[in-house]
């Protein structure tokens, strides 16, 4: 993937969540941002989700303009894949349901090209056994997994992730990560905020610190994990389990 | 013996024993209010008034059934529009919306039927008692409808609202696949209980003369004078109504409480 991000302002009603935030990357399958949190990591993530607008300045993936009208940008939404913490999931739906639906209304696939793009993903990550339940009768883990299933059935090529494990106990996040490992092997580009570290520095192609709304150091995952320059992300990384 | 009378702080729980003697404690209790009356009024019972006058009776029954039927049809609709239009981003729709709902809550239900039959209806030329009884019925309950329907909205969190947009659902789409379905199962419970209100304020259009329930009894009392038996036969059919609607409610509310 390709991003360009150049001098973005995101002014809340008091707080400066981006300040002249400018970043960009060439060619990586796999982006991971990284940060304390208030740092602006999320805000970040919203505005590529096409969620929120900016206060000023540009930001280009794989070479399109973010453009500032609703309009415009509800149609964007409808073909980048997101993942948020938690509750991504709708109560009131069964698993199928959750991927189906989106499919079926906003993408206009008839009801069964819809039902047979959602067993496939459900096979292909081992969920199929769940394809009837609501949300409340999965667990936080088997949750994110059909999440992540919804985010992948509208064919994007890239998907936003919003820290998709920090909800979730330990022992869940495993088989969450995995699923984000094997998607990046399969070729689908991926851009996700987290704290997870390890993982970080296990699946991330290049890596962006964020801290105070601005890109404070960024680099490979490898000289960024092994050779931090910045003051501040040396400190960040000492407090964070690798 | 105490425990045919008390309940402990720590076991709430009622005997079969104890039961049988409170009923029967309330029911004596009831008996001797009813006999003091009788005895103090002098009155003389007559209840084939009832079968007499039974025409009049079904009528007015029927009139309110239909009456409350429509209003409930009609108040929800006004509900579930105003409860979009106070989310609306027209600031105008908004504030219409606000201002219905707080001059409603905010005046008795009187009030309002007199405003209307002496103002609106002469205003607008309507006619037809049926018609002006369901418009004042229903626009009173939309208020209310509104506030339920509102509060259900409110208690879906934001977060939904936001995948929903992330997935490209529309504003449409979002009320309509995401928002609503939750909603109406939630709000159940106190709807049955807005359904029971409105059928029991319907008797207050008896006011003005619409040919429902309590001016039809009140006609026959008119008539006979057998004021005893005619009110307790009014309160009685609107029990009949009110109670299943009471434990609907009552079971509804069990239900979604389990499942959420």
């Amino acid at each position: 993937m390709n991003l360009n991000i150049n001098n973005v302002v995101k002014q809340y009603e008091i707080e400066r969540a981006l300040d002249d935030f400018t970043f960009s990357v060439l060619n990586v399958p796999s982006v991971v941002i990284v940060g304390p949190s208030g740092g602006g990591k999320s805000t970040l993530l919203r505005l590529f989700a096409g969620l929120e607008i900016a206060t000023s300045g540009e930001i280009c993936i794989n070479g399109q303009e973010i453009v500032n009208d609703e309009n415009w940008l509800k149609e964007y939404r409808k073909n980048v894949g997101v993942v948020f913490q938690s509750y991504n999931l709708f109560p009131h739906w069964t698993a199928m349901e959750n991927i189906t639906m989106p499919l079926i209304k906003v993408h206009g696939y008839s009801v069964e090209q819809a039902k047979e793009a959602c067993l496939q993903l459900l096979k292909r990550f081992d969920l199929i056994e769940h394809i009837d339940k609501i949300p409340a009768k999965l667990s936080g883990g088997q949750q994110q997994r059909i999440a992540i299933a919804r985010a992948l059935a509208i064919n994007s090529e890239l998907l936003l992730f919003d820290e998709p494990t920090s909800a979730l106990d330990p022992q869940l996040t495993s088989g969450v990560l995995e699923m984000i490992v094997e998607l990046k092997k399969s070729g689908t580009d991926i851009l996700m905020v987290t704290h997870e570290m390890a993982f970080a520095k296990k699946a991330a192609d290049y890596v962006v610190f964020i801290d105070q709304g601005k890109a404070i150091e960024h680099g490979t995952a490898h000289e960024f994990f092994n050779h931090p320059k910045s003051k501040v992300l040396q400190e960040f990384l000492s407090h964070s389990t690798i | 013996m105490k425990n045919l009378f008390t309940t402990r702080e720590d076991n709430k729980r009622i005997t079969k024993a104890a039961t049988l003697t409170n009923v029967a404690l309330v029911g004596l209790f009831i008996f001797l209010v009813f006999l003091f009356t009788v005895i103090k009024l002098e009155y003389s019972f007559d209840f084939s008034v009832i079968s007499r006058y039974q025409k009049k009776f079904i009528n007015g029954f029927t009139m309110t059934l239909a009456i409350c039927s429509v209003s409930l049809f009609i108040s929800l609709v006004i509900g579930i529009v105003n409860a979009i239009a106070l989310k609306s981003n027209i600031i105008f729709f908004r504030f219409l919306a606000r201002f219905y709902v707080e001059l409603i809550r905010g005046t008795p239900f009187l009030v309002q039927i007199l405003f209307f039959y002496f103002i609106i209806t002469p205003a607008f030329g309507l006619k037809d008692k049926f018609i002006v009884g369901f418009l004042i019925l229903s626009l009173f309950s939309g208020a209310y409808v509104t506030e339920i329907i509102r509060g259900g909205i409110e208690s879906i969190p934001q977060s939904q609202i936001v995948t929903a947009n992330s997935l490209g659902f529309s504003k449409w789409q979002i009320y309509r696949y995401i928002i609503f379905p939750q909603v109406f199962k939630r709000i159940l419970p106190s709807l049955a209980g807005q359904i029971s209100s409105l059928i029991k304020d319907s008797s207050l259009l008896s006011i003005i003369a619409v040919s429902e329930f309590t001016m039809k009894t009140l006609e026959v009392n008119a008539l006979t004078f057998q004021t005893y038996e005619t009110l307790s036969f009014l309160a009685l059919g609107y029990l009949v109504i009110t109670i299943p609607i009471s434990l609907l409610s009552k079971w509804l509310e069990r239900k979604y409480f389990y499942e959420s």
